[in-house]
């Protein structure tokens, strides 16, 4: 099946040439075919969407309204609520919990007349960078079986690699969008903090946390942007005001557009990145960019700091796991502390229970100042930075990532797990719009992406350079290959 | 009490705001429904669930901050704060430690008839616990209560006594009555208190170690537990006098129990928990307008002290009685409405704080809520003064009104032929003149000047017409009488 | 630079709740160091000037406040349904332990 992008399809429906029972119908087939080797989709929602396409169709047929997301079929990371429907977040703690109501995101697809396929893994409770911490499921890279999509949302970038959807949500804390879509080869944004609401998500750093679409090219993503970017009620960090507007990369950057690239921290990257890294500075600078040095060698502890206050935060967030009111509750559990005790003994995972101890630590008495307090005025100080090489251009270029994706079992040690997100978490920590790209392609064949930082709010800036860019390039183009070698 | 020791106490008032939706979610806050049917996703602690701050639980809390004189903070914050517990839905509370809403303030109260005033630390917005039913060999939890609005009224160590301690806590508790901001119901658990007790000798500057109290859901059962505590620690003191005093005394959590009637520990401080107190990232700085609050201030109704005050002024009450009316709204309104019909203030405070009260009390009502019309009152009191019937009269269709709510005392004393004041004065002149006929000593002990036996003789005449005799007919006649028996 | 031990490890455990054998402190004690030592770096930064960052939107410094008014809840019957233990209405738990 040929990729079709979000925007293709759904103007191909909306014209007739093809139906709704037709997409479900190839796209069902697809995910049968391929996703047994996968294992992008936890739970595919089959009569959903059958029940789906014929009210389209009838629709349609009948001259109704149709929303502007009718025809587009979404996979949704498994930490999102979907109503009626089980929320496992990767993790065993929840494999019974059935969602009483949608994420404002669902509700939002729904509104405009989206599919929702299904529910794809991720790293339990959103923690990993490679997806191999799901307690559930393998969720395989679609350009190499052998090596990790990505994490944490590696279901759903798998899923729209493999043109299992065309749009996949993903969230973002510390880079978990973005990297998951340089190593799948496809587009991703995490948007300004605050843009998309996250009524219905399954915190992890509240203060970091956002939901993102992953998709072919970004077209697709301002398509999701139109529906997702908008204030929401029951979301108090929600940006109130303005929806997502799109913007024209001829009345933004027509005159040219200044790139930031913070060279000084780009040293250790190696050189096969690098090498792409240049030549995307190469295209940018043909689009109208000039080159401006930016220092952000701030960013060398952002890692730290998200370390600390991303799992501060998860450290509460996760404490509501307790066996109590819902999910798992352990059977050799004979008194009420051994309810919490034992529930949460067996249902984390080893990567969340070390977070949450590390979160534990740096909250506990005695140790605050020293930890958490220092982290939020390192924080502070990288905002700062940002915002002073913002004064200097108009988006920072930088890598996604060190490399590209990885085999299974290459990164045992957590920490130099935690290493894969050196180039992401700045964009959290700042709350800015962060946008990947794929940007070209090592010898062997894997994909890498490039990341454009943003100004809060700039959001659309960001997506119509990214349009510009896959104009005049044709790295997103390229897919893992479907009948012979990605899927032996 | 014993006179060595200063005694430092400081009380925790934690308050329910009425409003009609919880503090962070927009499940109804209602007492008395059945378990577990006022709830939403953020109140069950569901993953995904966000809180939305409640617009009346701030005015509620700047109204309080107002009212006793606090200062209401333009910017405030929330923080949570880690506990696990079963009635804590997300095993974290969403409160307001490091910067509260309002600092400062307050309160006057009468303790042994003298104002006194008691200064308040702060005063935080916080979301209240569901609730956990002991079972003999399990537990329930019932969420209805959990996100429910609190306030946190923060004393400074300011009080020496119980009875400062009970002051206080009445005063508080008249002013939130007063502001509509709180049901203040103990028993249905609206209004709950923390107390902290320490004590040390006089002249020693340092604070010794505070026990911290809980679990008292009464104000006697506070003055109880308060007395106790203080004795208590003040004998351990005293029978050790040579050891070190924070070994003697280890900072603990106690609580109240109401049939041993003592302190009983909960947990010593090494089991004390790490709250790990950080900024809510889920919500924003909560911001107020100076216009905003001082809106809220025109609005205010006049507080209890003031009206306790006025009414001494307006109405000749004394602190005591004024005490009493004005400790409730409700009370207070009801007696102004009486006094609007009826010229005698002092009568009206002495009939219902007296007869009525000490009436309704049997059936569980206070004279607000005992469907007795103000005007009724007025009108028995107005009966009274007129001399159309008896004090003693009056007590007994005090209690036909008690009865029958809504029934005026003027059809009551139509319907009843007993109440009617003896109307015959033939009659009377013939009874008086018996009394007279038949107590020749006392008449002539009248006549030397010992008046006071002329009350005995009143007393005589009435028992022979019941009591219902008019007290200034029968002297009258007797008086009549009297001198007439000279001749 | 903080030495983490297996007594902080446990401590940590049982402040949130999670039983840890000691197989598993054992296990987790030196990524645990490893971490807490990364992290430590930040001390390197001089932060005496620096306000810490609560909040990080731009623009929006202000919590949204909702209207007073009830809405409809959740129902009953679908909260219960996750329970793992009900009765008469209520979620089931064990006896709470006066002592602790």
């Amino acid at each position: 099946m040929e990729t079709l992008s979000a925007c293709t399809l759904h103007h191909r429906f909306v014209s007739g040439a093809i139906s709704a029972k037709e997409i479900v119908q190839n796209l069902l087939h697809h995910i049968k075919q391929y996703d047994s080797k996968i294992g992008a989709y936890l739970l595919v929602l089959e009569s959903d969407l059958y029940a789906q396409a014929d009210y389209l169709d009838e629709k349609r047929q009948r001259g109704g309204r149709l929303g502007i997301l009718a025809g587009v079929p979404f996979a949704i990371k498994d930490n999102m609520h979907v109503k009626g429907h089980i929320t496992t977040c990767g993790s065993k703690f929840l494999t019974n919990f059935v969602a009483p109501f949608d994420a404002t995101v669902v509700r939002r697809i729904k509104e405009e007349d989206g599919f929702v396929v299904g529910k794809t893994n991720l790293d339990e409770f959103a923690m990993g960078s490679s997806c191999e911490n799901s307690a559930l499921q393998v969720t395989r890279n679609p350009w190499n079986l052998d090596l990790v999509p990505g994490g944490s949302s590696g279901g759903s970038a798998a899923a729209v690699a493999a043109s299992m959807a065309s749009i996949g949500l993903g969230s973002d804390t510390g880079g978990s969008i973005r990297l998951p879509a340089a190593f799948c080869g496809i587009s991703a944004l995490k948007p300004t903090y605050g843009r998309i609401s996250r009524f219905g998500l399954v915190a992890f750093g509240s203060s970091l946390d956002q939901i993102g679409p992953m998709a072919y090219d970004c077209d697709d993503i301002e398509l999701a942007m139109q529906a997702l970017g908008v204030h929401c009620e029951r979301d108090s960090t929600s940006l109130p005001g303005e929806s997502f507007v799109p913007v024209s990369f001829e009345a933004k950057f027509g005159q040219g557009m200044r790139v930031g690239v913070p060279w000084q921290f780009l040293e250790a990257l190696p050189l096969e990145s690098r090498k792409v890294f240049d030549e995307t500075i190469a295209h940018l600078k043909e689009m109208g960019g000039h080159i401006v040095d930016v220092d952000l060698s701030i960013l060398k502890y952002a890692l730290a700091v998200y370390y600390i206050l991303g799992t501060a935060e998860l450290s509460t967030n996760l404490a509501r796991f307790d066996g109590i009111r819902y999910g798992l509750r352990s059977e050799r559990a004979g008194n009420l502390d051994e309810v919490y005790d034992f529930s949460r003994e067996e249902g984390f995972g080893d990567e969340v229970k070390r977070r949450i101890l590390l979160g534990t630590f740096v909250l506990s008495s005695g140790y605050q100042d020293a930890y958490y307090k220092q982290a939020q005025k390192v924080r502070r100080i990288i905002i700062d930075k940002f915002a002073e090489a913002f004064r200097a251009c108009d988006f920072v270029a930088m890598p996604v990532s060190t490399g590209a994706a990885f085999p299974f079992g290459a990164k045992k040690d957590p920490l130099s797990m935690y290493l894969e997100d050196i180039y992401t978490v700045g964009a959290n920590l700042a709350g800015l719009p962060a946008l990947t790209i794929p940007s070209g392609h090592l010898e062997d064949g894997r994909p890498l992406g490039v990341q454009l930082v943003a100004p809060q709010r700039h959001d659309a800036e960001i997506i119509s350079v990214g349009k510009q860019f896959q104009q005049r390039t044709n790295y997103h183009k390229r897919r893992p290959n479907f009948q012979r070698g990605g899927l032996s | 009490m014993n006179h060595k020791w200063d005694v430092i106490i400081g009380l925790e008032i934690h308050a329910q705001l009425n409003t009609k939706s919880k503090l962070f979610s927009g499940d109804a806050n209602r007492f008395g429904d059945e378990p577990n049917v006022n709830i939403s996703a953020l109140t069950v602690g569901l993953p995904g669930s966000l809180p939305v701050l409640n617009k009346e639980a701030v005015r509620k809390a700047i109204r309080f901050g107002l009212a006793t004189q606090g200062q209401v903070q333009l910017w405030s914050r929330f923080d949570r704060k880690s506990y696990f517990y079963p009635d804590c839905p997300r095993n974290y509370q969403i409160t307001q430690y490091e910067f509260p809403i309002v600092r400062g303030g307050h309160v006057v109260a009468l303790v042994d008839g003298n104002e006194k005033a008691f200064s308040i630390h702060c005063v935080q917005l916080e979301d209240d616990a569901g609730m956990l039913k002991h079972f003999s060999s399990f537990a329930g939890v019932d969420f209805n209560r959990a996100g429910v609005p609190l306030i946190e009224i923060v004393s400074k160590p300011c009080m020496s006594s119980a009875k400062e301690a009970v002051a206080y806590a009445m005063a508080v508790r008249s002013i939130l009555e007063y502001l509509d901001v709180s049901d203040c119901n103990m028993e249905e658990g609206s209004l709950r208190f923390d107390v902290n007790v320490s004590v040390r000798p006089q002249g020693e500057t340092a604070f010794r170690n505070k026990i911290e109290i809980k679990n008292m859901n009464s104000f006697s059962n506070l003055e109880q537990a308060v007395a106790h505590e203080i004795e208590r620690q003040i004998a351990l003191y005293e029978q050790n006098p040579n050891e070190d005093p924070g070994q003697i005394v280890p900072q603990a959590t106690f609580r109240w129990d109401p049939q041993l009637g003592k302190t009983v520990l909960m947990r010593t401080k090494e089991n004390a928990e790490d709250y790990r107190y950080f900024p809510e990232p889920d919500l924003l700085p909560l911001v107020l307008q100076q216009e905003e609050i001082d809106a809220e201030q025109e609005r205010l109704p006049e507080l209890p002290l003031e009206k306790e005050r006025r009414f001494v002024r307006e109405f000749g009450l004394s602190a005591q009685q004024s005490c009493f009316f004005t400790m409730d709204r409700r009370t207070a309104d009801y007696f102004e409405q009486v006094v609007e019909h009826c010229s005698y203030p002092k009568l009206v405070a002495n009939w219902l704080a007296v007869e009525f009260t000490g009436r309704l009390k049997d059936q569980g009502k206070m004279i607000w809520n005992s469907g007795i019309l103000p005007v009724h009152i007025a009108e028995l009191i107005g009966m009274i003064q007129e001399k159309r019937i008896t004090g003693k009269m009056a007590k007994t269709i005090a209690d036909d009104m008690v009865a029958n709510p809504g029934l005026s005392p003027r059809k009551i004393v139509e319907q009843t032929a007993a109440y009617r004041p003896f109307q015959d004065l033939e009659q009377l002149q013939v009874i008086v003149q018996e009394v007279v006929r038949e107590h020749p000593e006392v008449v002539q002990e009248v006549l030397a000047g010992r008046d006071r036996k002329f009350a005995y003789l009143v007393g005589q005449v009435m028992k022979r017409t019941q009591g219902s005799a008019l007290p200034d007919d029968v002297n009258r006649l007797l008086r009549t009488a009297i001198e007439c028996a000279q001749y | 630079m903080t030495k983490v031990t297996k007594e902080n490890v446990r401590y940590l455990a049982q402040l949130c709740r999670i039983a840890c054998s000691e197989a598993k402190v054992d296990s987790l004690l030196e990524d645990f160091q490893n971490v807490v030592s990364y992290v430590e770096q930040l001390n390197e930064i001089d932060t005496s000037e620096t306000e810490p960052c609560s909040y990080v939107t731009l623009g929006h410094t202000e919590t949204p406040l909702r209207e007073d008014i009830v809405e409809e809840p959740l129902k009953k019957e679908e909260v219960m349904a996750n329970a793992p233990s009900t009765i008469a209405g209520l979620v089931r738990v064990p006896s709470v332990l006066q002592s602790s």
